[in-house]
């Protein structure tokens, strides 16, 4: 017999995104199961609000999680690169690459000088188009190698560390030396796609 | 046992389907199944808690559907969307009720959505007390819970 009351969560809450707010509050007044998952609806937006600034680091040989305190990387994508670094990716465009051991960070080329980007607008925002962005990045050289012999990390050379990236619907692969432009080579359309993996890699 | 291109799947009371992989594939949750591991593809894939009566129901969606996307001119949009509507209407609650859930677990995302959107559409510009009625729910709101929430938004009763 159908138990509509208990329907999986999961369910009843795709059924009342489909509801507009009229329609929303009859719902949550049906029955207390159905009041629950309006009320996890309703509390979404304000979870966005806060600022989560921890991130948690799972290390395959200890099968231990490890957070860190990483406000730079509070509501970005994160990308696993190797040398112990990862890329963050933000509605403004950005890339950022992270080491989240000493928090030291270089900009790499906005997302907007690669080539064949999206023409953002109202319709078509930063936001719709976050499962495109890059998706898989590698480095050549560990960019803070040397950096510790510098007090300033910006005074270093940086150039001789190039990034390769995949991005975009068609898993275009560009290089870019750090402080220089992408420059995109090919489609690499085969690339599986790696985008409903809650889990980053790295190679520390 | 299935000919090649066929799969055969079999229900939770022992009912056997043989069907095109392509219509099988449908459901993310089997073409998983298949691409990670060759041996189901030649043997009995069972799906669990999913009764003959209701894979069969399935079946039908996913046949129509993968019908269609191979060929365009033959079964075109307005077609399916005929077909759609025809599908979820002639559904009993309960039948609603079972395919939701076994869409849900073999993900097929289409038919997911579509009977999302059906149980919305019965939801929509009704009572709380019609809403009940139509789904077999019980109120297990005390008179006091039910006052407040009245209180909250009366506009919307």
């Amino acid at each position: 017999m159908a138990d509509w009351a208990n329907l999986l969560p999961d369910l009843l809450a795709m059924i009342v995104q489909r509801l507009a707010a009229h329609d929303f509050i009859v719902f949550s007044a049906v029955c207390k199961s159905w009041l629950s998952v309006s009320h996890i609806l309703k509390e979404k937006p304000e979870e966005e609000n806060n600022k989560v600034t921890r991130r948690g680091f799972f290390n395959l040989s200890t099968l231990k999680t490890y957070e860190f305190e990483l406000p730079e990387a509070s509501r970005r994508k994160c990308i696993g690169a190797n040398y112990g670094c990862f890329l963050t990716l933000g509605t403004d465009l950005q890339i950022n690459l992270v080491n989240p051991f000493t928090r030291k960070h270089i900009n790499l080329p906005p997302m907007l000088t690669l080539e064949e980007q999206f023409n953002y607008s109202d319709k078509l925002r930063p936001e719709d188009c976050i499962g495109m962005f890059v998706c898989k990045v590698a480095l050549s050289t560990n960019p803070w190698a040397n950096a510790d012999l510098y007090v300033n990390q910006h005074n270093h050379d940086l150039s001789s560390c190039v990034v390769a990236v995949i991005y975009g619907e068609f898993r275009i692969l560009a290089f870019a030396r750090i402080g220089d432009k992408f420059v995109s080579l090919m489609k690499i359309s085969f690339i599986t796609r790696a985008n409903s993996s809650q889990w980053i890699v790295m190679e520390v | 046992m299935a000919s090649k291109g066929n799969l055969t799947l079999k229900s939770c009371n022992g009912k056997e389907f043989i069907v095109e992989e392509k219509v099988a594939v449908m459901s993310t949750t089997i073409k998983n199944m298949v691409d990670v591991d060759d041996s189901f593809a030649q043997g009995v894939i069972p799906i669990i808690g999913v009764d003959g009566k209701i894979l069969a129901k399935l079946i039908e969606y996913c046949k129509e559907h993968a019908e269609a996307d191979e060929d365009e001119e033959v079964k075109s949009e307005e077609y399916l969307k005929k077909f759609d509507e025809k599908f979820v209407d002639e559904l009993n609650l309960n039948d609603l009720y079972d395919l939701l859930k076994a869409s849900n677990y073999l993900e097929i995302t289409k038919l997911l959505n579509l009977l999302c959107q059906k149980v919305a559409s019965m939801i929509k510009g009704k009572k709380p007390e019609e809403i009940r009625r139509i789904f077999n729910i019980k109120n297990d709101f005390t008179p006091e819970e039910e006052e407040e929430i009245n209180r909250q938004n009366p506009w919307a009763f």
